[in-house]
């Protein structure tokens, strides 16, 4: 995925995350967007923070960094303190994107990494959940309506006292905005038709966990479809589909690899789910799949397919467009360099000017004044009879 | 410093990056040694200080016998001798340790006794030329502050994330990153500090470097 379409996917993502946003601010009220907010100023300011440090230059273009941010927001409960959202992203960002490299090369999920992060920090915290329209203090958090999540519920044995239409809805306590399961197909739907992301890995994903939920139910006294229901409508599983998984840095980029990678991290994430200790299995999946993703994209032989076939391409385009250009100035008396050797005129010339620029110095130090072009040239000059003797 | 000093340091660079332990090739965070005590047990300044009496009395007294035993022996000799003699003086420690701090020793775990083979005591098995005593002992002593300056730095940072406290005196009302308790909140702390270490020596160099060639142009 190239730079250019890796924005484009953010802008997408971010259009999609203000939809959830909108809608947890109806049901948890303003202190959904006072997080998000401070979410992604804390992501922007820690970004262009550690990139000054790095001495590298600042991408005002590139969002992945607020994306994951707001994505690591919308699965927090809202009575969470304001300085765990700081602390996780900061964390995040600095450690998990900018010592791995930055932009465009990041090996893990951001979202993954921050949601992990403060699982493993604040577990108490980021798994309690607040009923709808409970009143909550926009700067503390705090709240006296604060309970257990459905998917703590399961796990504990239990069984989430809800309707299926409420749970489509995201009408129970729950976090901020994981839970709209019929705004997130909604979102998922639309994106995939108008292919900001592609079908393979969210797809293979639910179904997996389906199938898992179906075959090993873990809520007894229940139908398997009851089972497959209150997996997949708790614990922000489409949520995780379809933001986390549809991530282009982080995943595989060909077809037959992203259904693997779909089907290993579903696996994964629903053994965690069933004998971990916390409910966001997933996220930690993730984590782990990630760094099997060029292993798979090996394994499963598409990308060296896909790499041979553009290269294959491009011998077939180059050999037209000489053959073409043979034909065009057949009459001219000066036949076109091939492209390799251009590159190498243009390395020499690299190597020339980077020597005179060693050279610099010696000429600003010198006592009579000598101009680039000249040194330019009497070197183009010895470089040219050099050749011509060997 | 004065030009004249910055162009001797460039000129001796690698025979003062051998003589400053503590900064410019510090054994924990430019050479990677001793990271399992550190990240596993150096979880709170109490621990830091029990580590560092334990090293300090366990590397430079290792060194100095293990240096008169083995001087005219090969490589392969060397390495048996190394860990045998550690663990050697590690029972002695251990036993006065025990004996004057009690049961706080056992709080470090098997991170104590696994001293006795970690690099930091035994990896000098590896050198072919002849110790003499006094240089064996200048430079334990060297490693034996490095590693206290990185430990205590590691494990005071460590307790302040992880419980707001440093020398169980309360400083923060609740700890900003409790994962720094646990093994992975170690790795973690210890890479950060050791990245920025690392980069505040490479700057010291270019600058040492820079001057030093100002220095050359204009005497």
């Amino acid at each position: 995925m190239t730079s250019l379409q890796r924005k484009k996917h953010d802008k997408s993502m971010l259009w999609a995350i203000f939809a959830l946003v909108l809608c947890g601010s109806v049901l948890h009220g303003a202190r959904v967007w006072l997080l998000c907010l401070i979410a992604v100023v804390t992501a922007k300011a820690v970004d262009v923070l550690v990139s000054m440090i790095r001495r590298c230059d600042y991408d005002s273009t590139d969002h992945s960094s607020e994306v994951a941010a707001l994505i690591f927001t919308l699965m927090l409960p809202v009575n969470i303190p304001i300085y765990i959202i700081v602390v996780s992203v900061g964390l995040a960002i600095a450690v998990g994107k900018h010592m791995f490299g930055g932009k465009d090369v990041y090996p893990f999920n951001l979202a993954a990494l921050t949601m992990c992060c403060a699982a493993v920090n604040w577990p108490g915290q980021v798994f309690s959940a607040v009923t709808p329209f409970a009143k909550v203090d926009l700067l503390s958090g705090y709240t006296t309506q604060a309970t257990l999540s459905n998917a703590s519920l399961i796990k504990d044995g239990g069984v989430p006292p809800y309707g299926v239409v409420d749970m489509l809805m995201g009408n129970y306590p729950g976090v901020m905005g994981a839970d709209f399961v019929i705004v997130i197909v909604a979102i998922g739907i639309i994106m995939i038709l108008r292919r900001k992301i592609t079908w393979h890995i969210p797809v293979t994903f639910l179904v997996t966990c389906s199938a898992i939920a179906f075959a090993f139910p873990r809520v007894y006294g229940f139908s398997r479809l009851e089972s497959v229901q209150f997996e997949m409508l708790n614990g922000s599983v489409f949520f995780v589909a379809l933001f986390m998984l549809a991530d282009p840095v982080t995943t595989p980029k060909t077809p037959k690899a992203k259904i693997v990678f779909g089907f290993i991290t579903a696996v994964l994430g629903m053994v965690f789910r069933y004998v971990g200790s916390f409910d966001i299995g997933t996220c930690f999946a993730l984590l782990l799949v990630n760094t099997m993703d060029g292993y798979i994209e090996r394994m499963v032989g598409g990308k060296k397919i896909k790499v041979k076939q553009i290269e294959d391409a491009e011998e077939k385009t180059e050999d037209k467009k000489s053959s073409q250009r043979r034909i065009y100035t057949a009459d001219k008396t000066e036949t076109p360099k091939p492209h390799r050797e251009r590159i190498r005129g243009a390395s020499d010339a690299m190597d020339l000017i980077s020597e005179t620029e060693d050279n610099i110095d010696n000429v600003i130090y010198s006592t009579r004044t000598i101009s680039i072009d000249e040194i330019l040239k009497a070197e183009a000059e010895q470089k040219k009879k050099r050749g011509g003797k060997k | 410093m004065k030009h004249k000093d910055y162009s001797y340091l460039y000129a001796n660079w690698d025979d003062e990056v051998r003589r400053r332990k503590v900064t410019l090739s510090n054994p924990v965070f430019i050479k990677g040694l001793a990271l399992a005590p550190i990240v596993v047990a150096g979880t709170s300044l109490a621990n830091g200080i029990l580590l560092c009496i334990a090293v300090f009395f366990l590397l430079t007294p290792t060194r100095i016998i293990t240096s008169l035993i083995t001087r005219r022996m090969s490589v392969p000799f060397k390495t048996f001798f190394y860990p045998f003699v550690s663990a050697i003086v590690f029972a002695v420690v251990y036993y006065y340790m025990y004996q004057y701090l009690g049961a706080r020793v056992l709080l470090l775990g098997v991170y104590l006794p696994i001293l006795v083979i970690d690099p930091l005591i035994v990896k000098n098995f590896e050198k072919t030329r002849k110790e003499s005593v006094l240089y064996s002992f200048i430079n334990g002593m060297r490693n034996t502050m490095g590693f206290a300056v990185a430990c205590l730095l590691v494990c005071v940072i460590r307790e302040l994330l992880a419980f707001g406290t440093v020398g169980g005196i309360q400083i923060m009302g609740y700890g900003l990153l409790p994962m720094a308790q646990y093994s992975f909140g170690g790795f973690l702390i210890v890479a950060l500090v050791a990245g920025a270490w690392s980069a505040v020596v490479k700057d010291y160099r270019y600058r040492v470097e820079v001057e030093a060639m100002h220095d050359e142009r204009h005497p």
